[in-house]
């Protein structure tokens, strides 16, 4: 019986040790890959540089592509694309940054509908590997206020996140590190046809407007850039055609339009969203801070679901807006 | 009901058990048995109890007849037809409503029915046989049929293990207890670690499985046969182990089945307490292997659909019986052909087809489990796309290269022991594994409420 209890304690003072070191340190596995946040860091240590950072969701790592970025931009450019990172998550990371020293020239910004329309929530587990305790904590404190969190959320985040990662870095980092540049993903995903885009299912969304939360944090977000000399703009990545049309999507582009019109942030929209939006609000958006990226979202081949884009897709969209960036469209 | 729901109540109905005077344990385990089911499914309470009254008094009768066969036959008939009956109309009626389009209300299957069930058979037949004598208090009787650790998805314990030790005082066994932490540990590991953290892709795959590719198909029906196993067996080992923890002693559910090397020792080690039940009460009073091959070889079959009705009355349930039936009498039939091949051969083509079978069994029709097999070769194919494209199932994302290797690392790390449990290679290392297994509930556990796959039978 002895035996076992200690064999028991023992066990869960070394998963206590393992779980306190995780949380502070295993960022550091990331110091010279060529993606995540911890690689920044290090990286604007080492050679400190103004960086455009492309910070969003799936959207972001799905739909722009590094080299494209890299061929067309610069060597300056770092995409941090996090599933389903919502705006509140991309104040924390644009915090974080700052307070690590890394100096931020411009940040695009995911214009993603469906997190802003959702409560905050943990996406992607992947963002805690690449952060500290403290930002652990302040996405902790957040997500309590919520009231939608027990313990199981807490277990997961602190207990449970990422130990599949860690244990099997070995074999994980290489691969993952070989698939990457500048931030982006390099993986090649196929495109749909018509039939295969109708057997799967249409995202959709909860709430027909951004959430309250997330809008108090797209503002702190707006300032926080003001207040750092960081020029910011948003970036809708496009949706196949029919996501695009829809109704509830449109209304919540507009409520973002509105937003970044009343803080003067120019945008990016791409074509068939702003056709929409004209038709839908029945008035054209502020032409100064508008601009219209031009890409065939009736085409499957370019999607690898309704919302994500196949690597031809990807590269075809980055092209696009690059050039528009530049001031070649 | 949620696995830590069940750990918190049992740590809770243990330590209170231990505080109170031994004589009163019995009775401490009684009412905890009940507050139990009214937690989980207090609508049917009165149905278990009733059962539970009615067979032990349909058993007194028995006994009370030893002298006059007819009469105690006359009431085991009339205890039998009772219980089968109540089963089969909480386990088939909504079956036969929906085959017959009956407007009627659908009915919920009472929480461990089928188990319960077959407890009170085994208890009254083994009277009437007189392997079983009466000498126990109803209370006995009751804990026996009700303990709630068994009730969700068993053991399926016979009455003279369990009633024995409830004739005497339990008292507090240290190396008992200690062994039960063990087996709730063990259990967990297989449970939350392998059986959830496969079951996201065999759901995924085997709801839609004309979108995967057949590489995929593959590894959906073996990653089911780990789960179903990992799963069942990881929650008899926890029932085990609380039983262990109550100061009672229970046979093994499981003994390594997946490292059998033919299909009639698969089931000596799959699912014991059922198998050795359908054995002892289906197959050996239909005579068993005494008579003609033919008839025996009708009497693995009778027995093996039994087996499958049991679990559903869904139609690939009942063909994977009869599969199971028939390979049991095929490699009868090739005995001593197939023990002259090595065993590696034999371990690989048992495997074969206890996962072939495991489709049938998971399917949610006959229909779905032949599109599944005829996709399995038809679209047979490997290309470095195919296997990628099979890999991001399990997270959706590049964290699934990860999610592969520790699966990979774990299964591993669990059929090392059983290869040491086989060749009984126990010393100083059981609690190394109890160590290892605890670190990886720990941080590689799934959490969620994940049910049991065989509470839903």
């Amino acid at each position: 019986m002895k035996k076992i209890i200690r064999t028991i304690l023992l066990t869960l003072m070394i998963c206590f040790i393992y779980i306190v070191i995780k949380n502070e340190y295993a960022r550091l596995l990331l110091a010279n890959a060529n993606f995540g946040m911890e690689a920044l860091i290090t990286e604007s240590k080492k050679n400190p540089k103004e960086v455009n950072l492309w910070i969003g969701s799936s959207m972001f790592r799905m739909g722009i592509d590094s080299n494209s970025l890299y061929n067309q931009l610069g060597e300056n450019e770092f995409i941090l694309a996090y599933n389903g990172n919502q705006p509140y998550l991309e104040f924390y990371e644009i915090e974080y940054l700052l307070n690590s020293g890394v100096e931020i020239n411009q940040i695009y910004l995911d214009m993603y509908v469906y997190a802003a329309a959702s409560e905050p929530a943990l996406g992607d587990l992947r963002l805690l590997l690449q952060t500290d305790t403290d930002f652990k904590n302040k996405v902790w404190k957040e997500l309590h206020q919520t009231g939608k969190v027990g313990f199981k959320d807490f277990w997961e985040m602190y207990v449970g996140a990422n130990n599949d990662v860690i244990f099997a870095w070995p074999f994980y980092y290489p691969l993952v590190n070989q698939a990457s540049f500048q931030g982006g993903n390099l993986r090649t995903v196929g495109g749909m046809t018509t039939d295969s885009l109708n057997n799967i299912d249409k995202p959709t969304v909860s709430e027909t407007v951004i959430n309250s939360k997330q809008m108090d944090y797209l503002i702190k977000m707006i300032k926080l850039c003001q207040n750092n000399n960081i020029i910011l703009k948003f970036v809708e990545t496009p949706k196949y055609y029919e996501i695009s049309q829809d109704n509830i999507y449109l209304k919540i582009i507009n409520e973002y339009i509105n937003l970044l019109d009343e803080y003067h942030i120019e945008y990016y929209l791409s074509n068939y969203t702003y056709e929409a939006l004209i038709k839908y609000t029945q008035k054209e958006p502020n032409c100064e801070k508008n601009h219209i990226v031009l890409f065939n979202s009736k085409e499957p081949a370019f999607f690898s679901d309704y919302i994500h884009m196949s690597s031809d897709g990807k590269v075809k969209y980055t092209i696009n807006l690059t050039k528009l960036i530049n001031g070649f469209q | 009901m949620s696995i830590y729901y069940l750990l918190l109540f049992s740590v809770v109905g243990v330590t209170i058990f231990y505080l109170i005077p031994t004589k009163y344990r019995k009775y401490h385990l009684f009412i905890y048995n009940i507050i139990f089911y009214l937690l989980c499914n207090a609508c049917y309470l009165g149905l278990l109890l009733t059962e539970t009254v009615l067979s032990f008094v349909i058993a007194k009768k028995i006994e009370s007849n030893t002298t006059q066969k007819k009469k105690a036959k006359l009431w085991l008939t009339t205890g039998l037809i009772i219980i089968v009956t109540i089963l089969c109309i909480f386990k088939y009626f909504n079956f036969f409503i929906e085959t017959f389009h009956f407007s009627l209300s659908e009915l919920i299957l009472p929480i461990g029915i089928s188990y319960y069930s077959f407890k009170i058979l085994s208890y009254i037949i083994d009277v009437f046989r007189g392997k079983c004598k009466i000498d126990n208090s109803f209370i006995d009787y009751s804990v026996y049929i009700m303990f709630y650790p068994h009730l969700l998805c068993g053991p399926i314990a016979r009455p003279q293990t369990i009633l024995s030790q409830l004739k005497v005082d339990i008292t507090y066994n240290s190396v008992l207890i200690s062994e039960g932490l063990a087996l709730i540990i063990s259990g967990l590991f297989k449970k939350v670690v392998i059986a959830d953290r496969l079951a996201k892709y065999v759901d995924v795959v085997f709801q839609n499985p004309s979108s995967y590719p057949s590489v995929a198909l593959i590894l959906g029906a073996i990653f089911y046969a780990i789960q179903l196993y990992c799963d069942f067996s990881g929650y008899s080992e926890i029932a085990i182990g609380i039983t262990n923890l109550f100061g009672l002693k229970c046979e093994n559910n499981f003994s390594r089945p997946y490292l059998s090397r033919n299909i009639r020792d698969f089931w000596k080690r799959w699912h014991i307490s059922l198998s050795s039940w359908l054995k002892d009460y289906i197959y050996i009073p239909l005579g068993g292997n005494r008579k003609s091959i033919w008839r025996r070889n009708l009497n693995v079959l009778i027995t093996f659909l039994i087996c499958g009705i049991w679990h559903g009355q869904q139609l690939h349930y009942i063909i994977w019986g009869i599969y199971h039936g028939l390979l049991n009498i095929l490699f009868t039939s090739t005995t001593p052909k197939i023990n002259k091949a090595k065993n590696i051969a034999c371990w690989i083509l048992t495997m074969f087809f206890v996962t072939l079978g495991w489709i049938f069994f998971r399917a949610s029709s006959l229909t779905n489990a032949i599109e599944y097999i005829w996709l399995m070769i038809s679209e047979f194919s490997i290309s470095y796309n195919e296997i990628v494209n099979s890999i991001i199932i399990f997270t959706g994302d590049n964290t699934s290269i990860a999610y592969c290797v520790i699966l990979f690392l774990l299964l591993m790390l669990l059929f090392l022991k059983e290869i040491f449990e086989e060749y009984d290679k126990k010393g100083k290392e059981s609690l190394l594994w109890t160590g290892v297994f605890l670190f990886c509930i720990v941080l590689l556990g799934i959490t969620g409420n994940s049910s049991f796959l065989y509470a839903n039978f």
